[in-house]
Parts: structure tokens; sequence; C-alpha cells
């Protein structure tokens, strides 16, 4: 059983592939895992999973009110809670013109959002209005400093890890599952209307469906 | 070596001597240019290898390009799986010639039919390996070939369907190898049984296996993309919410112990590890006496005064003995002259009149008297003497006279 899994698991670390690699790895295996288990449950905790595959991290055995209520209140406080998280990962998401799935694994290279925001004003308008949630952004920086800070913000917060310093290359990690979690559960309780939001588009399906389906039919 | 063999190796000396022109031709198209290049065009022309495509524009012949992309696992987006039918046809159809031929006599042409059928056998063989090398290459790719999203996912579709007709011409491949081998037997040709058998019928489940291993594959990569399109449109929604909604904080939702654990964010759990002091084990000892080593040295406490014992308040009525200064006594008199004298009064002339002050130096006095004066507002000047040093350096004086400071101007 290895101390360091077992101290970022106290430390409430989720841990995955991306920011702690050899830990997640020697959760891959089932004795570790079960071992790291037997030892939590002492402890009145499990050793729980954001959906099949992805970052594991310290969970109570049992769900008690102490907990229950607040998880409430961090859904009574979710502007300041995982507001700035929700509104500056979307941010990037904009940015990206549709390329960015924001998933695990994925990379965010600094200098591409600098140059998106370079060439949409309303990009651009987007990043200064989003200043007071980024920590430490100022009107007087540039862009580039303030798309830096956006990044460092969300490293800070674990969602996304600086894979390479030298191209400002930012890595997701598995964290943000955890926020998509959140964000399901609204959607399930429909906290916010479909109606009230009009920046979505359906899938559309594709000519060569409609015509494989269509030759489908007939053979 | 053949006449058939040897135009091969012509061919392929050909090729090789304007590898170059193959090579820019495979990237995309070729135009002339120097003499050398024109010549190395023509020859390739002639050889069907290049075909027209515009004015002075040319192109790789296309099986060549398929030839040279297997090759290299290269594949344009959105290319079709083969379809084995329109070979499968073809083998069923000689199959019959040759079956007609046996009955016949026709050795000749029966052997003939015979390479034929093996050819298009192996044909079917390799079409189907074909198809699994290139699900193969554009699955591990993520269908590299494309960087847009979207296209990606027309691809993923478009693939799905395409497996599934591949595995319908699997499923057909073993129709016909069944039937013809129960016909090879019946007409006595085993050799075509065991040519069904070996290149067709031996690898039937493990291609099967495969397609349905890439078909699970491109599935499972459909799901997790729309789910993925389904999350960033939460989490636009969710924003857009908080954009607008700048007013609100959150929502009061009812939460139970069923919900989702991921909801519930870990908390951090400090530890602070303590020494074990009781531990004699020789490393923890070692490593005690290091951290004991590394710890500040301990403040020295000053001594704490021995208990002098139980104390006795004594309360005395006597008064207390004030000691005074016979020079602050003389100090105040002076003060009192002074104030009300209309001249200025020595120093060392009012000390002499006083018998208190003999035992006190003149210079202990002038200097006391004179500080204490000035600092009581008097003015007070020095005395000095009349023989004039040559070399003043120091203002000598011998006396200081006192007076009332004169009234402040207005």
């Amino acid at each position: 059983m290895s101390a360091r899994v077992l101290k970022l698991l106290l430390a409430g670390e989720y841990i995955c592939p991306v920011r702690y690699r050899m830990e997640f790895e020697l959760l891959g295996d089932t004795s570790e895992r079960e071992e790291v288990d037997a030892w939590l449950l002492s402890l009145g905790m499990r050793l729980a999973r954001l959906g099949d595959e992805g970052a594991f991290f310290l969970a109570h055995d049992h769900i008690g009110q102490k907990e229950i209520t607040q998880v409430k209140n961090e859904l009574l406080k979710f502007r300041d809670e995982y507001g700035p998280a929700v509104l500056l990962l979307d941010f990037i998401r904009q940015a990206d013109a549709g390329r960015v799935q924001l998933s695990p694994g994925e990379y965010i290279v600094l200098y591409q959002l600098d140059a998106a925001v370079s060439q949409s004003s309303m990009l651009e308008t987007q990043l200064k209005g989003l200043l007071s949630v980024i920590t430490n952004a100022a009107m007087r920086n540039t862009n580039h400093e303030n798309l830096r800070r956006l990044l460092d913000h969300l490293a800070r917060d674990g969602y996304v890890v600086l894979a390479n310093k030298d191209t400002g290359a930012y890595q997701v990690t598995g964290k943000i599952e955890q926020l998509y979690a959140v964000l399901q559960f609204l959607d399930e309780n429909k906290v916010v209307p479909d109606t009230e939001v009009d920046d979505r588009e359906e899938v559309q399906e594709d000519l060569v469906d409609e015509a494989n389906a269509g030759e489908g039919a007939q053979s | 070596m053949s006449e058939r063999g040897d135009q091969v190796q012509r061919l392929l000396a050909a090729l090789a001597k304007h590898a170059d022109l193959v090579a820019e031709a495979f990237e995309g198209s070729v135009s002339g240019g120097d003499k050398q290049r024109n010549s190395g065009i023509d020859a390739l022309f002639s050889l069907n290898v290049l075909k027209p495509y515009d004015e002075d524009s040319y192109r790789l012949n296309p099986r060549l390009r398929e030839f040279m992309a297997d090759y290299f696992s290269s594949y344009q987006a959105f290319q079709a799986l083969r379809r084995v039918s329109g070979t499968m046809q073809q083998a069923q159809e000689q199959w019959r010639e040759l079956r007609r031929l046996k009955t016949v006599g026709a050795t000749k042409d029966a052997g003939r039919l015979h390479s034929a059928l093996d050819e298009s056998i192996v044909e079917i063989a390799y079409s189907i390996e074909h198809n699994l090398t290139l699900l193969h290459s554009l699955i591990s790719t993520q269908y590299g070939n494309v960087d847009d999203l979207s296209s990606k996912l027309r691809q993923n579709r478009y693939y799905a369907q395409q497996v599934k007709l591949f595995l319908q011409d699997v499923q057909a491949i073993d129709v016909f190898v069944d039937r013809v081998a129960d016909e090879a037997i019946a007409s006595g040709l085993p050799e075509v049984r065991l040519l069904v058998t070996r290149r067709l019928a031996a690898n039937r489940l493990l291609w099967t296996s495969q397609i349905k291993d890439a078909q699970a594959v491109i599935s499972k990569r459909l799901f997790e993309a729309k789910l993925m399109e389904v999350r960033l449109k939460r989490l636009s929604r969710i924003a857009l919410w908080l954009a607008r909604n700048k007013t609100s904080a959150g929502w009061e939702l009812a939460v139970d112990e069923k919900s989702n654990a991921a909801l519930f964010r870990p908390e951090r759990v400090d530890l602070r590890p303590q020494p074990d002091v009781s531990d004699m084990e020789p490393a923890a000892w070692d490593g005690l006496l290091a951290a004991v080593a590394r710890m500040p040295a301990r403040l020295k406490v000053a001594s704490v005064a021995a208990d002098p014992g139980p104390q006795l308040l004594l309360e005395d009525d006597a008064e207390v003995e004030q000691v005074v200064d016979p020079q602050q006594v003389a100090l105040r008199e002076l003060s009192k002259q002074a104030a009300s004298a209309s001249g200025p009064i020595s120093l060392l002339t009012w000390k002499r009149k006083r018998l208190e002050l003999t035992e006190v130096p003149d210079e202990a006095w002038l200097m006391f008297a004179c500080l204490q004066l000035k600092g009581s507002g008097f003015r007070v000047e020095f005395v000095q003497r009349d023989d004039l040093d040559p070399f003043p350096i120091n203002e000598r004086f011998h006396d200081i006279e006192v007076r009332c400071a004169l009234p402040e101007a207005a």
C-alpha cells in the first residue's frame, strides 16, 4: 500500500492519470485498491471514483446529515463555489471554436487562446468581463497576461495542470469530471430551463448518414 | 525469367528511375518543368503511372496510390471500406464454370479457371485484411485525417455504418465458403475445398471478432463523443445562466445520501505525525536524536530569586526624612534673586557668598547652574578673560552672569 496514495487521498486530491500518473497506475491494481479501501474503511471513508474510469478520490463511507448539508450549502452558493470554474472553462470552450472538448488529458495552449482572443473583439470583451472572477487579473494587464492568470486560476483549483512551461501548454485533469457531475445533477433537477438558452446547436445528421440509412432501407 | 516477368521488372525499374516524381505525385499533382523532368513525366505517363488531371498537371494512377496508401497506412477521410460482394460474385461464376469445365473434361481451361478462382479468393481475403487495417488505423489515430471534431464525429458515424455492411459481407462469405466446400467434394475437386477452407474459413472467426471489436470501439467513441457534447452544452448553459442572473447565487436543491458520490467533495484531513519517544528501534531513535538536534536552542530562563519567606508589613508613622541637596536650594534662591534683580548676577561671586557651596568646585557649579537657569528661561552670558588668545580655538570664560530674560518682542 503506497503511503503517497494515502496522503494524496487524505489531502482531498483527485488522483487522475494526468496529475498523478504513478499513483493512478498503482490504484489500477485491484489488490492495491482493496488494501487502500480497507485502510480507509477504518476511518469511516472509502475509495471512490468519478465515473467508471475517472479519477480516484476520498469519499465518506456513510453519508451523514453534515455532508448533505455541506453539499446543499455549496449548491446554494454555487456562484462562489463552482461559478468561477464554470465561467472560465466556458470561456476556453468558446475561444477554441469547438475543437476543445475539455476532457481529461486534453491540452489547452496559452498562445492559441491568445490568438483567438486577439482575433475576436467579442472574446476580448468577454475576457475583460471575467477579470473580477480571475485571481490577480487586472485591466492594465495585456490579454496574454490575463489569459495566463486565467489558466493559473484553473490550475490552482486543480482543473488543469501546467504541462509545459515553455509552450504555455496546460492539460485538463480528471477533477473536471467532478464539476461535470455537479452540472449533471443541476440538469437533472432542471434548475436552468432549456428555453433560457439559445446558443445551443443540435447535432446535425449528415447527408452520409441519411444516404446510408436510405441504402440500408432499400437493401 | 518469362517475358511477363521481364516486363514487370522493366516497369518497376522505370518507377525506380523516376521515384522522385512518383513520390511527388503521391502527395498531389505534378507539373512539367525542365527538360529532364518533362521526359520523366512522359515516361511515367506512357506507363500509365501518371494520369492527366488538368492542363500540364498529372496525378498518380489511383490503383498505385491505393497500394502506397495501404503500405503507409495513409487513408483519405471517409474512405469507403472495400466491398467484397463483387469479387465474391466473380468467384461464384468462376467456380460454376470450373465445375462445368471439369464435367466436360477441358482440363487446360479448368486449370486456368482454378488459377483465376484462387486469385479471387486471395483478393477477398486481402480486401478483408485491408479493411481491418484501415479501421484500426483510423480508430487508433481517432480519425487523424481530419482535425475538425464534427468531421471526426461524422466519420465515426460513417464507419459505424460501413462496419455493419462489412460484417454482412463477412457473413455472406461464410455461406459462400460452406457451399463451395460441399460442392467441391461432390464435384471431385478437393483442392478447391482446401483453397476456400485455408484462405477464408480458417480466418473467418478471427475476422468476425476483429470487426466486432472495431464496431464496439466505434460505438463507444460515438457514445463518448455524444456524452462530451452534452457535457459542454451543459457547461455553456450554466455559464450563460450565471452571466444572466448575476443576483442569484445558487439553488436550494434536495440532496440525500443516495445522490451521486461525486457531489460530495473530499475534505482535507490534516496529518501531523508525532514522534514516539518510547520507540527504542535504532532507526527511530536516531531519527529522534536528529530531530532534537535540529530543534532551536532552549531559551535561558532567568533564575528565580530564592523565596525570602513570609513578609511582614510594618507600618510606621514616622515621616520619611527627605535629603535636601544644598545646590538645589542655592539654585532656587539664585533664580528668585535673579528674577527680581535689575542687573546681572555673577554666578561665581554669588557662590562664594554661600557657605554650603564651598565644597562644590567652581567649574561644576558653573555648569550645573548655567544649564538649570538657561532651562528656566534666564539669560546667561559668559564672562571672558580680557587677555585674548592669539590663536583662539575655544572661547575661554571664567564666570557666568545671569539676568532676567527680556520680554519677547511682540
